[in-house]
């Protein structure tokens, strides 16, 4: 898998089970997977692929 | 006789908007505390791994986030980014900024319009960063757009009201609110734009560089409702040359 443009092991999971693991803030991300965005919703219902190329995203400080 | 201040479908009572960028997190509290701010600009960016503290944790809940496409060079990356922030769940607002120029960060007009007219037809309330220009702000109206936000002077710079004579224009031709973004670096240039007829004001790097951040965005709280009482109570009149007295000239010394 691709995270956050940079190469990352396969997971054998859904996205909320990789989130979970990973430390992130489920609540407070937002996930992009080849283009479409996948909302907190959908977390649970989205099983990762090897081919995956996921951007993780939250918001931060900015003007 | 309340000033409510109307945008995007909202009602706000505070005309400071911050920005949130250059601050430590529980700073953020404590400038938009002080400075009774309603309105919140944030950045989308990718999050690390096993990152536990959020900004969202240090805003108070009665505040309205304004997320903002800071990072995009063209309209179709500002759109990407602003419906990426949607889905985070923070309400429909976004301040669209594009730049490519990474000099002095201006922004990029005709790729602003464009995204501003995508994203108003999805039902986002737009708040487009540009440069002060009559005709760009006529089609951001046509394109939908909640507010326009001209800059006072390059992101950052602290330099103030630069582009004052061409916001009073968007002032006075405009039927949006005129947000000035950008530059304003003190609370009397703040006050100034108030003073205008401009709606608002947004404020990051004066605050964030100030000697006491908390206290500088109190001390633009106060200037920005000066300013806008000042504007409502419909400043004076210039003379062009000579003086007026003040106190009567006769009825003493006169004879």
């Amino acid at each position: 898998m691709i995270v956050n443009g940079k190469p990352a092991e396969d997971f054998a999971g859904t996205l909320l089970e990789y989130l979970q693991q990973h430390g992130y803030r489920h609540d407070c991300v937002v996930v992009e997977r080849g283009g479409e965005i996948i909302t907190h919703e959908q977390f649970a219902c989205v099983q990762l692929q090897a081919d995956d190329a996921l951007n993780i995203l939250h918001f931060m400080g900015g003007g | 006789m309340d000033d409510i201040f109307q945008l995007g479908g909202k009602t706000f009572n505070s005309r400071f908007i911050l920005g949130s960028g250059k601050f430590s997190l529980p700073l953020v509290q404590a400038v938009t505390e002080q400075g009774g701010a309603q309105m919140i600009t944030l950045a989308l960016r990718r999050a690390n791994a096993g990152g536990q503290e959020n900004i969202l944790d240090f805003i108070p809940p009665n505040v309205t986030i304004i997320p903002n496409t800071s990072g995009a060079r063209n309209a179709d990356e500002a759109v990407r980014i602003a419906r990426l922030a949607r889905a985070l769940g923070c309400g429909d607002f976004v301040k669209v900024e594009i730049m490519r120029d990474t000099r002095y960060l201006l922004p990029e007009n005709t790729e602003t319009i464009r995204a501003t007219e995508i994203l108003a037809a999805e039902g986002f309330a737009v708040l487009p960063y540009v440069y002060p220009d009559l005709a760009v702000a006529r089609a951001l109206v046509s394109a939908g757009a909640a507010a326009v936000m001209p800059l006072g002077a390059p992101i950052g710079s602290n330099k103030g009201l630069l582009t004052r004579d061409f916001i009073e224009i968007l002032v006075h031709e405009v039927e949006l609110p005129i947000i000035v973004d950008a530059g304003i670096g003190r609370p009397s240039q703040a006050c100034e734009a108030m003073e205008l007829g401009c709606a608002a004001v947004m404020c990051n790097t004066a605050v964030a560089s100030a000697g006491d951040p908390a206290a500088m965005s109190r001390a633009f709280k106060l200037a920005i409702e000066a300013g806008r009482a000042a504007y409502l109570a419909g400043p004076g009149r210039v003379l062009e040359r000579g003086a007026e007295a003040s106190s009567p000239l006769t009825g003493f010394l006169d004879d």
